[in-house]
């Protein structure tokens, strides 16, 4: 394996090498050209890869400011940020001119995740250095709309990063390739593209982790990737949740895989008749995620989140503490069958909705009620009387599809 | 009692073609009936309204013909009806609300405001039915709003206290039958006494279920007695319910959960639905009387928590799960 990230050893130096987001690149500088005690600070924001970091690391770079970085990841509490942003935003103006450089600038990266539950105020201390600052204050987040985030909001000029648009990306991906002395099908850049959903650093990532030692990369190997590194964490966390010897074990193996709640729920209730076949332990474990659920449906309606870690041990702790027959682990299924089943049965789903609105407007019902009170009867009078079947159809105007289901549905029952 | 009906020519599906076209056709709710014909005298006076009743009970029906006699010949252009199940959030009933009200405004002379019919109502969460609040305020000037809902207790208090609040009970047999009688002499067909009575047994006191059964019983024949009826039930439930219930109580779960996967998704049908088919079947099975009774005490714990939950198809597989358990332990009893 080669020693370097390619996504560091890649990272842009100057400001072409940075790749879409013209506008918000073009916004930026202007707003760091102009700025002088007493202007808004900035708030870059935008989904994780599309080079936020990267333009104020090369911008500062060429324009010669010292930057001063600091993130989440390194420091946490409201008092770390407070000692160290503070007496860096007060930096006064004299001593700028007298250093003879442009400057600092302060930037904090993913402010979202800086202000936990513990330090509520720590905004207020960070609004009140935005408004006293003698140096320009960058931040940064991936979810500008978060709650803890509104009053930042106010007080910056908001700069939108977007999903880099996949020729750019190929373009990229080649050029590393090109400099790796790797050759490539052009295939298998376009997946990589596609698979990476704009983020570029996750695509020059999987790039690397593809590549690994091979002098030549073809389409059927990114695929294959994808797919494994998705399935091996499917049966590994599913593994480590039937298989927990305590609560903790169990609820660490879920934080562990990266398959969020709602799809988790899905696989396990998915996989639990072919783990557990005795049908009383069976029926404990199901009650179990059947109580999740309702955690779920609570959360859903009252949008109070504190009530995730409930739902989360009973979805997880609450099938692994059931005492249960001998087993191992068998070979889960993934991605669960109701996604599947969603993508099969589309076609059918479209139509019958077409048909539900029809009826909706003609009868004064909601789809739904039209689905219930109207379907069942309208697909028995198709199979029964074409006469009326014709009538209906050319009162509720239904096409020749909606006609075809109406008739097939009634056959089959 | 008399029912008298002036059918809409043009309407193909019974439920429309006899929809009550004036409140005096309504034969039920006659204090109900009563106090909106107050409103038709002095519309001005009429405040918000909230019907809130079972399904097929007429509520629907009660707005449409306020709409009709207080708006006169143009009421289709001053009323809105809107559907919350179908709309998707409360900004697209607000953008409509805003719409509408913009264009229906023009010609305010004899008309004395809009109307605004929002069916479903109680499907909205409580953040969207607080800026349903707030919309109606808005448009309290030259809107009236007609609130439909099942249960009156899923309103926020707020809005309830801004409605005269009006329940819609289910219809009484004799109501149900004495409007299947008047349909079928229409219609020019002989409906038998047990044809009656199995409609009913079917459909309860839900009326648009009972003429949507008459009428595609009648595609069966001009004469419609019990056996007739039976048979239209029949091919209506889909026979993968039954299907679902003797493999899970066989002990065989997993077919019986791709039968249910199967419902929710090849037949639309919603979990409510389901359950309610699963209830009716269970006095039909082959089991002795009590194990019948507590299988209905599974099925009403399910059915609550189909309600709380998030997934319908985790609730129905729990509940598959509780019978395929139940017939073991059964089976360790005997």
């Amino acid at each position: 394996m080669p020693d370097e990230m390619w996504s560091e050893k890649y990272r842009p130096v100057h400001l072409y090498q940075i790749i879409g987001n013209e506008k918000a690149k073009l916004t930026f500088i202007t707003w760091l050209k102009h700025w002088k005690p007493g202007s808004k600070s900035v708030l870059l924001y935008g989904p994780p890869g599309t080079g936020k970091t990267t333009l104020v690391q090369v911008v500062s770079n060429e324009f010669g400011y010292k930057l001063i970085e600091m993130n989440a990841s390194d420091v946490r509490t409201k008092t770390a940020i407070m000692s160290t942003a503070g007496p860096i935003a007060r930096e006064s103006s004299l001593y700028v001119t007298l250093y003879n450089g442009a400057g600092s600038i302060l930037f904090l990266d993913e402010v979202d995740g800086i202000f936990g539950r513990e330090d509520r105020g720590g905004i207020g201390g960070l609004l009140k250095i935005i408004d006293e600052t003698n140096v320009p204050i960058i931040l940064a987040a991936n979810d500008p709309w978060n709650p803890k985030l509104r009053l930042l909001r106010r007080s910056c000029e908001m700069i939108r990063f977007y999903y880099v648009r996949p020729p750019k990306i190929i373009a990229l991906l080649k050029r590393i390739c090109q400099e790796e002395g790797v050759e490539a099908e052009a295939k298998a850049f376009a997946f990589l593209a596609e698979k990476s959903g704009g983020d570029v650093r996750s695509a020059i990532n999987d790039l690397q982790s593809v590549i690994g030692e091979r002098k030549v990369l073809k389409v059927q190997d990114v695929k294959r990737l994808g797919m494994r590194d998705r399935k091996i964490d499917v049966q590994e966390a599913l593994t480590g949740i039937f298989f927990a010897k305590n609560v903790k074990e169990a609820i660490q193996s879920f934080n562990n895989s990266k398959i969020d709640y709602e799809m988790m729920l899905h696989t396990i209730h998915d996989n639990l008749p072919l783990q557990y076949s005795d049908p009383i332990v069976l029926a404990s474990a199901y009650n179990a995620i059947s109580r999740a659920d309702i955690f779920f449906g609570r959360i859903a309606r009252t949008q109070n989140w504190s009530l995730l870690k409930y739902a989360i041990e009973q979805m997880t702790a609450g099938i692994s503490t059931i005492k249960k027959e001998k087993t191992s682990p068998v070979h889960y299924r993934f991605p669960p069958s109701k996604i599947m089943m969603l993508g099969r049965t589309k076609s059918e789903r479209n139509l019958r909705r077409g048909i539900c609105e029809r009826v909706g407007v003609k009868c004064h019902v909601s789809r739904k009620a039209a689905n219930t009170d109207f379907l069942p009867f309208l697909k028995v009078i198709f199979n029964n009387d074409t006469d009326l079947a014709s009538e209906i159809s050319s009162w509720l105007t239904l096409d020749n599809e909606m006609i075809g289901y109406l008739e097939e549905i009634g056959r089959n029952n | 009692m008399e029912v008298t009906f002036t059918s809409k020519e043009d309407a193909v599906m019974w439920v429309e073609k006899y929809r009550p076209k004036s409140l005096d056709e309504i034969i039920n709710h006659k204090k109900t009936i009563k106090s909106l014909k107050s409103f038709l005298n002095t519309p001005r006076t009429m405040p918000h309204l909230l019907f809130a009743g079972p399904a097929g009970t007429g509520k629907t029906s009660a707005a449409l013909c306020i709409a009709r006699q207080l708006l006169g010949r143009t009421w289709r252009d001053h009323t809105l009806e809107l559907n919350a199940s179908d709309e998707r959030g409360i900004q697209m009933v607000r953008e409509r609300v805003k719409t509408f009200s913009r264009h229906a405004t023009g010609t305010l002379g004899n008309i004395p405001f809009n109307l605004i019919i929002l069916d479903e109502s109680d499907q909205m969460t409580k953040n969207a039915q607080t800026a349903l609040r707030r919309i109606m305020e808005a448009n309290s000037r030259i809107s009236r709003f007609i609130l439909i809902c099942n249960y009156s207790s899923k309103i926020i208090p707020p809005i309830q206290s801004r409605c005269a609040i009006f329940r819609f009970s289910a219809l009484s047999h004799e109501d149900v039958a004495e409007y299947l009688c008047e349909i079928s002499e229409k219609e020019g067909l002989t409906l038998s006494k047990d044809g009656v009575k199995a409609i009913i047994d079917f459909c309860r006191g839900d009326l648009r279920r009972a003429i949507n059964t008459l009428q595609t019983a009648s595609t069966l024949g001009k004469d419609v007695d019990e056996k007739v009826v039976l048979q239209i039930v029949g091919q209506a439930s889909p026979k993968e319910v039954l299907e679902m219930i003797g493999k899970a109580l066989s002990g065989n779960f997993l077919e019986a959960r791709a039968k249910l996967y199967e419902l929710l998704n090849k037949y639309g049908l919603s979990g409510t639905d389901i359950i309610r088919q699963i209830h009716r079947e269970v006095f039909n099975l082959d089991l002795d009387e009590r194990a019948k009774v507590e299988l209905a005490d599974i099925i009403g714990e399910y059915d609550f928590r189909l309600v709380e939950g998030a997934n319908e198809d985790v609730q129905l597989s729990a509940l598959l799960a509780q019978f395929t358990k139940f017939n073991v332990e059964r089976g360790n009893r005997n």
